[in-house]
């Protein structure tokens, strides 16, 4: 091969990457602040300088976290292939309440697809944990994505007031 | 350096070569061509010997080669001028390139992006008749495991006991446990509530307050009077429900 066949064989090549459309297993992120409170008379809760979503109350709060979906296409094994929610569950108070997240594809009627539920392990911490209980979750043609989760409200230990939240959430969808 | 700035420089050091050639042929021409305007004249009296009188009439005065001079000085700063055009233009014609390079490449992402969407928006979604029918086929299936499937005797009482559980704590208002039975792999609830409202609460925090981690898929039958009933399959922690085709 002379170097003029390779060079038109390298610029052929080039478009071709070029030309790809973007790849449909790519992940994508968004902050806990994307989460929309679940109900229109939601406890308190606010969006940190950091983008992660606090509930500021002594109650649970529920809230909405929307996700993008690029492949409209469904079939039987499509959907989102793997998710990840980074939570903090910094309440142990009565019955350990625990940030809940259920990730849920609908359909273009609101109709449940179906739905997997990951639960924060037991205890209080101010760390982030990953719940990541989400693979395979199937899908229905232009239908949605969302997680909803519940996050346990306040518990005031001494003098210190330990907030959960919702920091971030990720996911990719199937091909 | 850029292959248009070499072809620019190249092309003015030409330019500028040709021109002082041209300016050096006008203002002093070659001997032969003054010899050979006119006749040979006689040579001069007093002539050094092997000088002729027309070689001696071409050298000029010192006044004439001022003039020259100042003309050619005139003419390589009209060159220069010249040549630092054509470097503006060298300069501007490939950041036109670049610029027309970077379209390109932009026209060619939008195009990637519009042929995903276009993808996409060859999907139909699936009409209401279809959503139901997917729905009941699902439903039958779940409902055939969950009469089917055996009991694991270590697992189901303590997770039915676990569901009754959360209702008797009585934080899910609004909502009643009709029934709950659990097997191996799966359990079968149903719920009825009050309203829409008491519905989407139980959705929201029956999760949280069970703390499975779970895979899920409910059915709900809204009555006429605004009431629902919620048809809830939940998989044992570790398993999956069953899906058509799977």
């Amino acid at each position: 091969m002379n170097a003029k066949q390779l060079m038109i064989g390298l610029g052929f090549s080039m478009l071709a990457v070029a030309g790809a459309p973007a790849l449909a297993a790519d992940a994508k992120t968004l902050p806990g602040a994307a989460c929309q409170p679940n109900s229109n008379n939601p406890t308190a809760f606010y969006i940190g300088s950091n983008g992660v979503l606090i509930n500021n109350s002594d109650t649970a709060l529920t809230v909405i976290c929307p996700i993008v979906r690029d492949v409209m296409a469904a079939n039987s094994s499509n959907g989102i292939s793997n998710a990840q929610i980074y939570v903090v569950d910094n309440n142990n108070s009565t019955n350990d309440p625990r940030v809940s997240c259920t990730l849920e594809s609908r359909t273009t009627g609101a109709g449940l697809v179906e739905a997997l539920t990951d639960n924060s392990v037991a205890g209080a911490s101010p760390n982030v944990q990953v719940l990541d209980n989400y693979t395979n979750l199937g899908s229905s043609s232009e239908g949605y994505y969302f997680f909803r989760c519940t996050i346990p409200g306040n518990q005031t230990v001494g003098a210190q007031i330990n907030r959960s939240s919702i920091v971030m959430y990720r996911w990719s969808e199937t091909d | 350096m850029s292959v248009l700035r070499v072809m620019g420089w190249s092309l003015g050091l030409a330019s500028l070569a040709g021109g002082a050639l041209w300016l050096a042929e006008t203002v002093n021409p070659p001997l032969v061509d003054v010899a050979s305007a006119g006749t040979d004249p006689a040579p001069s009296a007093g002539a050094a010997p092997g000088l002729n009188a027309p070689v001696i009439a071409a050298v000029p005065a010192d006044a004439d080669l001022e003039t020259r001079l100042s003309r050619l000085e005139a003419l390589m700063h009209t060159l220069g001028q010249q040549l630092d055009a054509q470097q503006r233009n060298a300069s501007r014609s490939h950041e036109e390139l670049a610029r027309l390079v970077r379209a390109l490449e932009q026209q060619r992402g939008a195009g990637s992006t519009v042929a995903s969407d276009d993808a996409g928006a060859n999907e139909e979604p699936p009409s209401p008749e279809a959503e139901q029918a997917a729905a009941e086929v699902r439903v039958a299936l779940l409902d055939r495991q969950a009469r089917t499937e055996r009991t694991d005797p270590r697992w189901s009482g303590p997770a039915t006991a676990q569901i009754q559980a959360v209702f008797a704590e009585g934080g899910l208002a609004g909502s009643t446990l009709r029934n709950a039975a659990c097997q191996t792999t799966l359990c079968r609830v149903e719920v009825d509530h009050r309203d829409a409202l008491a519905l989407d609460r139980f959705l929201g925090e029956f999760s949280a307050r069970l703390g499975w981690n779970t895979h899920s898929y409910a059915q709900t039958l809204t009555h006429e009077d605004g009431s629902a009933t919620l048809v809830l399959y939940l998989s044992r922690e570790g398993y999956r429900l069953p899906r058509a085709g799977a």
